[in-house]
């Protein structure tokens, strides 16, 4: 089995979500919601911006000694009764967690959000083995029934509407009775709640994903609200971790202050409702929770990453603040961007994971605004590394050939600044003369482009440099 | 090579590392031996012990948790029948074999009591905490035969019985504790950090209460001193079963150590008004806190 993706079609992606009505109605909802009570959590907390410093210089410490703290993890997870597997790809991780339940005898699977378990695409391995995964987190139960990915990496169906949702649960869920009330979302959720537990008690092996792993104690840390995570890690026989590399950190201090900043960043809470605290399974003595522990570590390209100028990207928590706060992305929503991680963060990250010949068109989805570093609780250059990208991208000879003759023939001009000031000059007196009365233009030879959807303003005055120079005189 | 080796190999190749460098095992070393705490806020750190179990009653309560206090643990039993009754549910729980909840005079109440893990079919479970913290209302429970963490998640109703002397300022007091008791390095099988009841806003972004976990959280704070900053029993606009949070939103944080000068004086006849009292909260910790204070420790 191979990726599945349409990055490369992120255009013709973008397009359709932009004509879609439905989805433009759900998208209002990021915009509205998460901006505002981010911004209401970190002015609640005087200390929030030193605590973005900490949590960059304690990703940024852990990166740099991973192998260090990679062996201390796994002699704690070891020294706790639990088992540490090692996936360099994601065919070699779903190759583990595949093996795990044929050797148990697993039938169903209880599954809580993780989103490696998409990036290998855990559940059409499983499925394809005549292993159910079933998922629980309320938004990954929809998306499962309708067959689809995750929009949002923390709202994964946030690109749907109510009555999108009660129509799945109709379709799915046969045996309750069709004359039921389910337009308030209150019915849904119940409704969900009790058709999932039913199949957490069912279920003998529980998966989960990992916000952090600590180094100290070898232990994982899930992030919820809903307790699905929970239930899906203490009612079956065996405790599934799938977590990549990069989310160790080294101590239950330094988890305590990534902590401070992920809900914050991500949903506006002081704190998640749930933060659980794993370490092997169940200790002589105990009533519940799981007989087998395994940690399944994925790299899946993270190790290479380790030593480029993208390095800075693993220090990504996934809280997905990038993406809330992004002007593409409220346009657009999750599926355009045509694989697992949408937004900036997945702007950067996809083409390391899938490569730039695949994920290339998502760096150029920017506008550059910058508002995904200013919120990005880690302070990755967001920005510049999608620069970065667009850089390789044009090196690769990756870019349309209308980019690339158009950059070169503006680098021509730009190497030579007098020839550069006389062209813009004489140009922009051309459209100057002849937008002269209507102040725009509706079309314009080579730019169709621009002026298909809206119009070109007609320049008044000097060119940029030329005021900049007429200004410093005047200071 | 094995994946293992092939990853290692992978990453100090990117790393330009052999991991046979002395410095950098004794950089590790030294961080997973001293354990640096890095910032801590001052909301919590800088209150004296009546403050900081105030400032836990009020975030434990804006997480839609409820507080009943009670001056000693043998009122515990009769405050966890008054819940259930308020909610009209069965006199029913399950509970763990923790000695703190064993020794409890329950027979004074007319509840039924079972012990052991739940399977799903309680509608109340009741567990001790090992711990709190005020900074963000937390509650922390340990796994084990005492508090098994099945009743944390499968009853509708999960009622939490917590000691006063049991809160801490930060999460970080609380990991001293657990280095402690389990020793350091190790840990118990699961330690749940609980702040509020389960909830989701993945439909719409609309928060909806109850999601996989328990509806309702209750927190039965045993408080010898509780009445010498409760003066008032006014239970007209808090949820049933709940302590009112209006006279300590004053009592928290208008006194702070820290900056005397800067402080308005408190006014005891100025009481908020409950319909506000989320803004009067927020405004008063944007007053006690303003966001030019420098933070009160950085990262190494």
């Amino acid at each position: 089995m191979t990726a599945h993706f349409t990055s490369p079609a992120f255009k013709e992606n973008a397009h359709q979500a932009l004509h879609d009505p439905a989805l433009q109605r759900a998208l209002g909802n990021v915009e509205s919601g998460f901006i505002a009570k981010r911004r209401k959590a970190a002015d609640k907390l005087p200390e929030f911006e030193a605590l973005r410093d900490s949590a960059r210089d304690i990703k940024n410490h852990t990166l740099a000694h991973l192998d260090l703290y990679l062996e201390a993890y796994e002699a704690r997870v070891t020294a706790a009764g639990g088992q540490v597997h090692f996936a360099p790809t994601a065919e070699d991780a779903s190759k583990i967690v595949v093996d795990i339940c044929r050797r148990v005898g697993a039938r169903t699977v209880a599954k809580g959000k993780s989103m490696i378990s998409e990036e290998i695409e855990l559940n059409a391995h499983l499925e394809a083995a005549g292993v159910k995964p079933i998922e629980t987190d309320l938004g990954e139960y929809i998306i499962q029934l309708r067959g689809e990915r995750p929009s949002h990496i923390v709202a994964p169906v946030i690109h749907l509407n109510r009555d999108q949702i009660e129509s799945d649960f109709r379709r799915v869920h046969r045996d309750l009775p069709p004359e039921r009330d389910l337009h308030a979302p209150e019915s849904l959720l119940a409704e969900a709640r009790g058709v999932l537990r039913q199949k957490f008690l069912a279920a003998d092996v529980g998966i989960t994903g990992a916000n952090f792993l600590v180094a100290e104690t070898g232990t994982s840390i899930i992030v919820t609200n809903e307790g699905n995570g929970d239930l899906s890690q203490t009612l079956p026989r065996v405790h599934i971790v799938l977590a990549s590399i990069e989310k160790l950190v080294p101590t239950l201090e330094d988890a305590s202050q990534m902590l401070r900043v992920l809900a914050r960043s991500a949903t506006g809470q002081e704190i998640s409702v749930y933060t659980t605290f794993s370490t092997g399974p169940r200790r002589p003595g105990d009533v519940d929770g799981p007989e087998e522990y395994h940690v399944v570590l994925l790299d899946n390209g993270r190790s290479a990453m380790l030593g480029g100028e993208f390095r800075e990207m693993l220090r990504c928590i996934r809280c997905a603040a990038c993406m809330n706060h992004c002007p593409v992305y409220h346009a657009v929503g999750g599926h355009a961007y045509g694989w697992v991680y949408p937004g900036p963060m997945g702007s950067v990250l996809s083409p390391s994971l899938i490569g730039v010949d695949k994920a290339g068109q998502l760096p150029n989805a920017s506008t550059f605004c910058g508002r995904c570093e200013s919120v990005c609780p880690v302070r990755i250059p967001l920005p510049k590394l999608m620069r970065h990208w667009r850089e390789r991208e044009f090196e690769r000879h990756l870019s349309p050939a209308t980019v690339r003759s158009g950059l070169k023939l503006w680098g021509f001009f730009a190497r030579r600044p007098r020839l550069y000031r006389l062209a813009t000059r004489a140009g922009m007196g051309a459209l100057a003369l002849l937008g002269r009365g209507k102040g725009r233009f509706r079309t314009l030879p080579f730019a169709g482009g621009w002026t298909a959807t809206r119009d070109f303003a007609a320049p008044e005055g000097g060119t940029f440099q030329a005021q900049w120079a007429a200004r410093k005189e005047r200071a | 090579m094995t994946p293992r080796e092939q990853i290692f190999a992978n990453i100090r190749r990117s790393l330009g590392s052999t991991s046979a460098e002395r410095p950098r095992r004794m950089i590790v070393e030294e961080r997973l031996a001293q354990r640096p705490a890095g910032v801590l806020p001052a909301r919590a750190t800088e209150k004296s012990a009546r403050q900081r179990i105030a400032l836990f009653v009020e975030m434990a309560e804006a997480s839609a948790a409820t507080v009943a206090t009670v001056p000693a643990a043998e009122h515990a039993p009769a405050a966890i029948a008054e819940f259930l009754r308020a909610h009209n549910l069965a006199p029913r729980l399950r509970r763990g074999t923790d000695p703190r909840l064993g020794n409890l005079p329950w027979e004074r109440t007319a509840l039924e009591i079972a012990t052991g893990r739940s399977f799903g079919d309680d509608a109340a479970g009741v567990s001790a905490a090992f711990g709190a913290v005020a900074e963000t209302g937390t509650l922390v429970l340990v796994s084990g035969e005492d508090n098994p963490t099945t009743l944390n998640f499968l009853p509708d109703n999960h009622i939490v019985v917590l000691d006063v002397s049991d809160v801490a300022a930060t999460y970080e007091d609380v990991w001293d504790r657990v280095r402690d008791r389990f020793g350091a390095g190790a840990m118990p099988r699961t330690v749940n950090w609980i702040t509020g009841p389960s909830r989701s806003a993945d439909i719409e972004q609309i928060l909806l209460m109850g999601a996989h976990g328990p509806r309702r959280l209750h927190i039965v704070l045993i408080d010898p001193e509780a009445a010498a900053t409760e003066p008032v029993e006014d239970s007209a606009a808090a949820p049933a079963g709940s302590t009112p949070a209006e006279p300590r939103v004053g009592s928290t944080l208008a006194a702070d150590p820290k900056k005397p000068g800067e402080e308005k004086p408190a006014d005891p006849e100025q009481k908020p008004d409950p319909e506000d009292e989320d803004e009067e909260l927020d405004e008063s910790l944007d007053e006690s806190f303003p966001a030019s204070d420098p933070p009160s420790q950085t990262q190494p």
